[in-house]
């Protein structure tokens, strides 16, 4: 028998007294999490937002997973939220696929022109059955993106999930239409209870797989889902960053203790920071509490 | 914690004709890719490896294993006939028991790879076996990657493959055909980790070579 050599974990860089370390959940990951090299093609590792708006608190971040930041590898997940300044909110998340090489592109321009759309979004009556329309619109956009690179549109291929959230006018919910494309996932949290907002694709099919619909291409693909929100629910909004750890129900009972109430911005992004083994990839939500 | 796991098993041939030269590579091998595993701590966390030996019967050498509780790495060693069937058989069961394992703890297992590493001809009627494993009724069956080298028989080979097939071209030593199996076994388990991380959403988890230095590259039997 020959001996293995034990991998010597790198030093984690030196945090100020008392700072605390982002929480591991499960088995402590080798991946460490912290930056690596600067990646060649420039996006910020870690975006935050958040807003207060009529009856709504909204917290959202978009964090490089530790993968990506070992290899100095560039986030491919994007974020968006737009505000009507009035009654209507969109929230978008995307997810660019790994392999291919403008998938970043595909998911940021997801994110940025998906408001250019919300008219296609058919208001009344309550349910809304077809967002061929919006989604052709936004993959239209991310066709023209790549030509303008000169790259193949399938290169910039991203997941997509969009959330209106509107304020109902005399009454106090606020109904929530999702569209989404691939395995993004949104769920409706009330009284600490988690539910998706799709049919969730968990055919045990005896092993995992990874294929997932993409824009600009599938548009027949795409999904609707919808949530009323009612004081103290929580409509969440991520990429499959989150979603598959999520999978865990030592992550989602965290998650919904956690997201009981709208944390700080420095909170939140704490929270998303969880270590948990293997899930190493990219990590965006967007949470939109009605308060 | 639902951790996601990529399983990868080597299945060896110990016959006696593996005796010396190939063996001795292996067994020289083994716990440099176990070490070059470990040192790329996003391909340790997912990457799974075990290892299993056949000759006239087969035997786990090394369980289906975190690399955290991997301490110490069989040896390879030559004994009796070739048997396919014992190898296939003892696969299939391996493979059940891993994957209900896995999901029973609350993992997410990708479909497992199989290394198929063999010099000669099989000794035994396996086809039985060997559909069995790869049936699409067997919900978690395996892709099999065949190399082989020696007296081994192209068609043979083939019909073993579900993936690709590598036949030793004799440009290479057998030492040195067996180190570039090696090689080939550790790049494809980093490269598919590696991927995967940063492609849950991204179609094929498996990288595999087109080419491989010393070996004619064979499609897997159509049949």
């Amino acid at each position: 028998m020959e001996q293995v050599q034990e991998h010597e974990a790198p030093s984690m860089t030196e945090t100020a007294h008392g700072f605390p370390q982002p929480l591991v959940i499960g088995r402590e990951p080798r991946v460490i999490s912290q930056p690596g090299p600067l990646p060649a093609v420039r996006r910020p590792d870690t975006e935050i937002d958040g807003a207060a708006l009529p009856g709504l608190e909204v917290r959202a971040a978009s964090i490089r997973g530790d993968a990506h930041r070992y290899y100095g590898t560039v986030r491919q997940d994007a974020m968006g939220l737009w505000h009507d300044g009035d009654r209507t909110l969109l929230a978008c998340v995307a997810d660019g696929l790994g392999s291919k090489e403008g998938s970043h592109v595909g998911a940021a321009t997801a994110c940025e022109v998906a408001q250019a759309y919300l008219s296609t979004l058919p208001i009344a009556p309550d349910h809304v059955t077809d967002a061929r329309d919006f989604v052709d619109g936004i993959a239209g956009e991310i066709r023209n993106r790549a030509d303008e690179r000169g790259m193949p549109p399938e290169e910039l291929s991203t997941t997509f999930l969009a959330a209106r959230v509107q304020e109902m006018p005399e009454a106090s919910v606020h109904r929530a239409v999702l569209v989404r494309v691939g395995d993004c996932m949104a769920w409706h949290l009330h009284r600490g209870v988690w539910t998706p907002c799709f049919g969730e694709d968990d055919a045990d099919t005896g092993v995992s797989t990874s294929a997932t619909h993409a824009l600009p291409q599938d548009i027949e693909h795409a999904e609707v889902g919808y949530a009323d929100l009612y004081p103290g629910d929580m409509l969440l909004l991520c990429t499959d960053g989150l979603a598959k750890p999520m999978r865990g129900p030592q992550v989602s009972s965290q998650l919904a203790s956690w997201w009981s109430r709208p944390p700080s911005l420095p909170e939140f992004f704490w929270q998303m920071s969880f270590r948990a083994k293997t899930h190493d990839d990219d990590r965006t939500a967007v949470c939109i509490w009605r308060v | 914690m639902s951790e996601q796991v990529l399983p990868f098993y080597l299945v060896c041939d110990e016959s006696y004709s593996m005796q010396g030269p190939p063996l001795d590579a292996i067994n020289q091998e083994l716990p440099l890719i176990y070490q070059e595993i470990a040192s790329n701590p996003v391909v340790a966390d997912r990457a799974r490896l075990g290892i299993i030996g056949f000759s006239s019967t087969a035997e786990v050498l090394l369980p289906l294993a975190d690399l955290n509780d991997v301490h110490s790495i069989p040896q390879l060693s030559p004994r009796g006939t070739t048997s396919y069937g014992a190898a296939f058989s003892l696969l299939k069961r391996t493979i059940e028991q891993d994957i209900a394992g896995l999901k029973q703890a609350g993992h997410a297992p990708y479909r497992p790879t199989v290394f198929f590493l063999t010099d000669g001809l099989p000794t035994d009627d396996w086809h039985g076996e060997h559909k069995d494993l790869v049936s699409r009724d067997f919900r978690a069956h395996p892709t099999i990657l065949a190399f082989g080298f020696g007296d081994v028989d192209p068609t043979t080979l083939q019909q073993v493959a579900t993936f690709r097939a590598f036949i030793a071209n004799g440009d290479m030593s057998p030492t040195q055909a067996l180190r570039e199996f090696a090689r080939q076994l550790l790049n494809s388990v980093v490269q598919s980790a590696v991927a995967s991380s940063s492609n849950p959403s991204g179609t094929a988890q498996l990288i595999i070579p087109d080419q491989v230095p010393g070996y004619t590259v064979l499609a897997p039997d159509p049949l």
